[in-house]
């Protein structure tokens, strides 16, 4: 007997992490349940990603949302024109607010990845935003809550002061960090915690409450909403 | 275990019959690699096409990588009865392959 049908439409993200995070939100019914891709970790990155969005326009999606780092653009229209020029000629931006294309009859809203003008990441000097920025929040937030990076409030402060000092002392010494998935990183081996981003990600968003994920990840549930209702899912 | 060459009479068909396959009935997956290899390679050394019908995304996996081998072209088609209208979606090779590496059930996929 064939499967009952997914609901729809599908988001497609960049790889292991987003997907991680989306699924984990979804599960916490932070996040209206759908279908994530790329659902297995070898398909991952920009390139891959078109692939798979012309892939699914090619099989006959008629929506899709797409989840996208702002790394590689500064803002949301540019994200769009970013993604309209990888999937080439045909596709054709219809709406900059909401984010929106058309693509072979399909139509595809972008959900821009990232904490742009959020303190933290200018504290930090994040330049080039992601979903990695969410986390670095998240571990700014979620004190007590698992996995326990930072058993109190005074761990974390310490923490994020030594960030800030590693931090400096790598850029004196001429390394660019500018992503927050350089900070989780160092972060990670700060607390002793070796686990991969995925993972991280994963035991990020089970282990915070479904508050602090609301309040959190509101940016991009607000965008992943939007998306769906200018896709006609109310 | 190998799967057995399939009964010799279907393989003398020549280009004008049609030959009933169901490689995905009671069949061990690896067997059903064994099939579906030998049906690609019998239809590339006869030059013909060969239409299967499953619901199996392992048979759909092995003919992927059947076609590939042989370098042979390969269909990916989803057929629906809605309404009663019959509607009929596809895709080629490369895309199939992008589709199956996402996690995509063709199956159920919109």
């Amino acid at each position: 007997m064939p499967p009952e049908e997914e609901p729809f439409p599908a988001i497609v993200c960049e790889g292991d992490t987003d997907r991680t995070v989306l699924e984990g939100l979804a599960a916490k019914g932070v996040l209206r349940p759908t279908t994530i891709y790329p659902k297995r970790g070898e398909r991952g990155g920009l390139t891959e990603q078109v692939k798979g969005i012309r892939a699914l326009v090619n099989f006959g999606a008629r929506g899709l949302i797409v989840a996208r780092d702002l790394d590689e653009a500064p803002d949301g229209p540019a994200l769009l024109r970013r993604l309209a020029h990888d999937l080439g000629a045909e596709a054709k931006v219809t709406s900059e607010q909401p984010p929106l294309l058309e693509f072979k009859g399909c139509k595809v809203a972008l959900v821009p990845q990232g904490l742009p003008g959020d303190a933290l990441m200018k504290k930090y000097s994040v330049a080039r935003h992601a979903i990695d920025d969410f986390l670095l929040r998240l571990l700014e937030q979620s004190v007590g809550e698992r996995p326990r990076l930072f058993s109190d409030e005074a761990a974390r402060d310490r923490a994020f002061y030594k960030l800030g000092e590693v931090r400096e002392l790598m850029v004196r010494q001429d390394y660019k960090v500018n992503k927050s998935k350089q900070l989780v990183f160092l972060l990670k081996a700060m607390g002793g915690y070796a686990v991969s981003d995925a993972m991280l990600a994963r035991q990020l968003v089970e282990g915070t409450s479904e508050q602090t994920l609301r309040l959190v990840f509101k940016p991009l549930t607000d965008d992943v909403n939007a998306s769906l209702q200018v896709l006609g899912c109310s | 275990m190998q799967a057995r060459e399939p009964n010799p009479s279907l393989t003398k068909t020549g280009n004008m019959g049609s030959v009933p396959l169901l490689p995905e009935t009671a069949h061990h997956c690896r067997a059903q690699a064994d099939i579906t290899r030998w049906i690609v390679r019998a239809a590339k050394e006869r030059n013909l096409q060969v239409l299967a019908t499953t619901h199996s995304l392992e048979t759909v996996d092995h003919f992927l990588a059947a076609c590939s081998e042989h370098s042979v072209e390969f269909g990916l088609h989803h057929t629906e009865l809605k309404d009663g209208v019959l509607t009929c979606r596809g895709v080629g090779r490369n895309d199939a392959r992008v589709l199956m590496d996402m996690g995509v059930d063709p199956r159920c996929a919109a």
